[in-house]
């Protein structure tokens, strides 16, 4: 069982990558199961308790900054995980400062997209975007 | 020759294997490894590939097959992309050691120095421990244990490009590209780990290993990480055995009388190293479970087998009681082994692997360890001890 779930998760990667890859994006971060996250983002919450949280996607997808949370089937702790950096005073920064250390540019005024990524065509969410891979392995970006 | 790949993670692994094997083979299989040593997948690894699992898990073992039917070690790869800090650094060495002491080359790819994952103010080092155990390994296996830099820029990790693998046009893994070659050129030989043992610039390695272990300090019992010590906070003595089986017998009878009954192979070793787990199960018991075989390997062995120690290794747990073990075992006796129920079709692999090997492999991480690599556990209320 658990090996299923964690093929299918890694099938989800694999077809990833290979959509952002054939886009022209700039993949900083994707971990797949099994895989070590490298970079991670310490921010405060709207609380203020500070949190510290390793994105399965960092990367920069037709000029926004793409942070991602994936599973196969939709996730609302990931959804909570994304909307808590969305509602953060100081995540995008954060964000920003990681993006221009590694990539040694400046991300200034480029859009930071909260994106859960998954496989159910019918989710809906609020103020975060989708991507969502669809019968056939389509991509459906939805924002 | 054709090499076998059993791997863990995305496809990126494979591009990037692929590009490392540069075409010397003539064809690379892929396979996954099991998530679990539980799984039926589990059960159809060749032996030594689960021997290695048994101890732990590392991303990559290469295996070459000549006829396409049998097939031994080639190398085990385990990629490191953490802050290389001395605990960090030995739960990585763990890998390195179950391939070895399995007969596997090992190579670990672990940054030098690393910035911080969050902030990237602090900057970490590479604790010196983990070339000290690879020397080690090497010194009494004779198999070839390697740490290669991920290459970094100021402490940024540079990577594949789209990939989370180290660069390939780096200068350390050109250097691993072509030791690789070289374990492929040596594996037609019969005695393959010796041939790759006396290939050209492996001795050299070796010697750049020892010389980067010793610089600054070579780790002690009391400076386990080696150099000026920072950063470590290891809780790690030396006592003489008799004076600690007589004081842990004191507490019981019942421990007393277990003790009574210790092998003399563990008796008779004159001294003890003790050190301190705060946990046996929570946490996969992190960091301990990792650790253990540093502390084996660095200041007890002195043989191919766990019977080879110059003194005793012994986790004498804080806290912690032996009920944790009883716990484990009758859940996982309940749950897990195959034998708490009938044979069917969805269970007749792991049943048949059991009635062969029993859960030697099988039952869980932390038990598994302490139970190959310690003499005796001391718990706060029982005693448990390797029969051998």
């Amino acid at each position: 069982m658990q090996d299923e779930k964690f093929s299918k998760e890694i099938n989800l990667c694999n077809l990833l990558r290979n959509y952002l890859i054939n886009n022209n994006s700039n993949i900083i971060q994707l971990v797949s199961p099994g895989g070590q996250a490298n970079l991670s983002i310490t921010y405060n919450l709207s609380s203020g308790k500070k949190k510290t949280i390793f994105p399965d996607l960092i990367a920069i997808f037709n000029n926004n900054i793409i942070i991602g949370e994936i599973k196969p089937k939709y996730s609302i702790n990931d959804e909570a995980k994304l909307l808590s950096l969305l509602d953060s005073i100081n995540a995008s920064d954060k964000i920003r400062s990681l993006i221009n250390r590694y990539l040694d540019f400046d991300t200034k005024g480029m859009p930071i997209r909260m994106t859960l990524i998954h496989g159910d065509e019918d989710v809906g969410v609020k103020k975060i975007d989708q991507l969502i891979i669809g019968k056939n392995n389509y991509w459906i970006h939805r924002i | 020759m054709n090499i076998i790949a059993y791997y863990e993670g995305d496809d990126g692994i494979k591009d990037w294997l692929t590009k490392l094997i540069d075409g010397r083979a003539e064809s690379i299989i892929f396979k996954k490894l099991p998530t679990s040593n539980l799984s039926s997948q589990f059960t159809k690894l060749p032996a030594y590939v689960a021997d290695i699992l048994n101890l732990d898990k590392p991303d990559i073992i290469l295996s070459g097959t000549v006829d396409g039917i049998h097939e031994k070690p080639l190398l085990s790869i385990e990629l490191a992309s953490c802050t290389p800090q001395y605990q960090h650094a030995l739960q990585r060495f763990s890998r390195m050691m179950a391939s070895v002491t399995n007969g596997c080359p090992s190579v670990v790819i672990l940054p030098e120095v690393k910035r911080e994952n969050g902030e990237g103010v602090r900057t970490y080092k590479r604790s010196s421990s983990i070339l000290y155990g690879a020397v080690r390994l090497m010194d009494i296996f004779r198999i070839p244990a390697f740490v290669f830099d991920w290459p970094n820029n100021d402490g940024l990790l540079l990577n594949e490009s789209n990939g989370s693998q180290p660069a390939l046009d780096s200068k350390s893994m050109i250097e691993l590209k072509d030791f690789i070659h070289k374990a492929i050129s040596a594996f037609n030989n019969l005695d393959y780990v010796e041939a790759l043992w006396r290939s050209e610039g492996v001795q050299d390695r070796v010697d750049l290993t020892r010389e980067q272990a010793y610089k600054g300090g070579a780790p002690t019992i009391s400076n386990p990480g080696g150099g000026n010590g920072a950063g470590v906070q290891a809780n790690l003595k030396i006592t003489p055995t008799n004076l600690f089986l007589s004081d842990i017998g004191s507490r019981s009878k019942q421990d007393s009388k277990i003790l009574a009954l210790l092998p003399n192979f563990i008796r008779s070793r004159n001294e003890s190293l003790i050190f301190r787990p705060t946990r046996l199960i929570q946490h996969a018991g992190d960091p301990y479970v990792g650790m253990i075989g540093y502390y084996d390997v660095a200041f007890c062995r002195i043989g191919k087998s766990s019977r080879d120690r110059r003194r005793n290794l012994i986790a004498h747990f804080q806290d912690v009681s032996i009920n944790e073990v009883e716990d484990t075992m009758k859940r996982f006796n309940d749950t897990s082994c195959p034998f708490s129920s009938p044979i069917q079709v969805n269970n007749i692999e792991q049943y048949s692997y059991h009635l062969k090997h029993g859960c030697r492999e099988t039952k869980t991480k932390p038990i598994r360890i302490y139970s190959e690599l310690a003499d005796i556990l001391v718990f706060s209320d029982g005693v448990i001890f390797n029969a051998g």
